[in-house]
């Protein structure tokens, strides 16, 4: 949502404008007529009452508000359909990883156990998933969240793709992106953060053969979701 | 018959004597009104609010005339006057170089004003010498504006 100050700000700015121009020009204007007054043969060029520099002026100024407001509203549409600053303020990542990816720091990571995380498990469909939470507010240190996504269907799947996204809690959109393609292996494991709280929604698609389509999803012989709800200052 | 002579002075004294000899009868209060071409007045015939005395004013002490009702009143210096004359009629007999129009109920000497003051909206308030405020109204608002050239 465009925050109320898009609005205000400007509003009172223009009307501020509005009346220090006519304030100023209404000061000129009674100083040269009273000039004129007792000068009346001198030739000087005149000046328009004050009522039509109000009248041009407000408009003007009316109309660069609303240009100016409008302006804002398509930047904002542009940037997440109208969410609020503190999504844009906020970071999120995660990345896709094979299992002989999870090298270095990964390493430490596992499908069975990870102290300081709550591990669940949810089957969906033809996909089991192992996911983990992290019990300890958000750093940079550590993910947020590990999720090891395992095919168990019974169709011979060759290769899969991927669609994350994060979304507020009311389901707005916030970023997202994904990849398909690789080789299906035991599982494929996805590890993310964000600093604020919001939900991951990964949509996981296995496909038994090469042929790809326009779409991630075109041509998935399976495909399912999974929504984390992510709290990355873990109150109760 | 009776008239009322709208003359210069130097042509009042000829006219009246001919007018007497046909037999018409030259007063103030007459409805009829024999006015010179271009001749203008140099003082008219008004009485003394205050003391209810007829009296010559100038035309060049005149400050501003308005109506109130059916009374039209002369400012001129600090005493008031009443005129027979209606306004309009006024604007007619008084020299349009000197006197000008600002509404519908006052006519002023442009000579005598002091300061102008200006509002948002098409309105002049005017402070006359005597300190008087008098307005502009909208309908002679751009007159005005033409015969003070602002």
């Amino acid at each position: 949502m465009v925050s109320i100050f898009v609005f205000i700000m400007p509003a009172i700015f223009a009307l501020l404008l509005l009346i220090v121009t006519v304030a100023v020009y209404f000061f000129i204007y009674k100083r040269n007529i009273n000039k004129a007054l007792n000068d009346r043969d001198s030739v000087k060029r005149r000046m328009p009452p004050p009522y039509k520099v109000l009248i041009g002026a407000a408009s003007v100024i009316i109309i660069l508000t609303i240009l100016f407001i409008s302006v804002v509203r398509v930047n904002s549409g542009n940037n997440g359909g109208g969410l609020e600053d503190k999504y844009f303020a906020a970071s999120y990542s995660f990345n896709v990883y094979q299992p002989d990816e999870m090298t270095g720091y990964l390493s430490a990571y596992s499908i069975e156990e990870n102290v300081g995380y709550k591990k669940y498990v949810e089957d969906i469909g033809d996909v089991r998933v192992t996911y983990f939470m992290s019990e300890e507010n958000y750093d940079v240190y550590h993910p947020g969240f590990i999720a090891y996504v395992e095919y168990v269907g019974t169709k011979d799947v060759l290769n899969y793709g991927y669609w994350g996204n994060f979304l507020t809690p009311d389901g707005t959109n916030i970023c997202g992106r994904g990849a398909a393609g690789s080789d299906v292996e035991d599982y494929f494991v996805v590890v993310g953060s964000t600093s604020i709280e919001c939900t991951f929604q990964l949509d996981m698609y296995y496909y038994d053969s090469e042929a790809k389509g326009e779409e991630i999803e075109d041509g998935a012989a399976s495909s399912e979701t999974i929504k984390l709800i992510l709290d990355p200052t873990n109150e109760e | 018959m009776k008239i009322k002579l709208s003359v210069s002075s130097s042509r009042y004294s000829e006219i009246q004597k001919e007018l007497q000899d046909r037999g018409i009868e030259i007063d103030d209060e007459a409805d009829l009104i024999l006015s010179e071409r271009d001749g203008y007045l140099s003082t008219i015939k008004v009485r003394n609010r205050a003391t209810g005395e007829y009296v010559m004013v100038s035309t060049e002490d005149i400050i501003f005339v308005e109506t109130f009702g059916h009374k039209v009143v002369v400012h001129a210096g600090e005493t008031t006057y009443l005129a027979s004359e209606r306004l309009y009629q006024l604007c007619g007999l008084l020299n349009p170089e000197k006197f000008l129009r600002i509404s519908n109920s006052v006519l002023i000497a442009t000579d005598k004003v002091k300061k102008i003051q200006p509002t948002l909206s098409m309105k002049y308030i005017l402070t006359m010498s005597d300190g008087n405020n008098v307005n502009v109204t909208r309908s002679y608002y751009n007159l005005f504006r033409d015969y003070y050239k602002i």
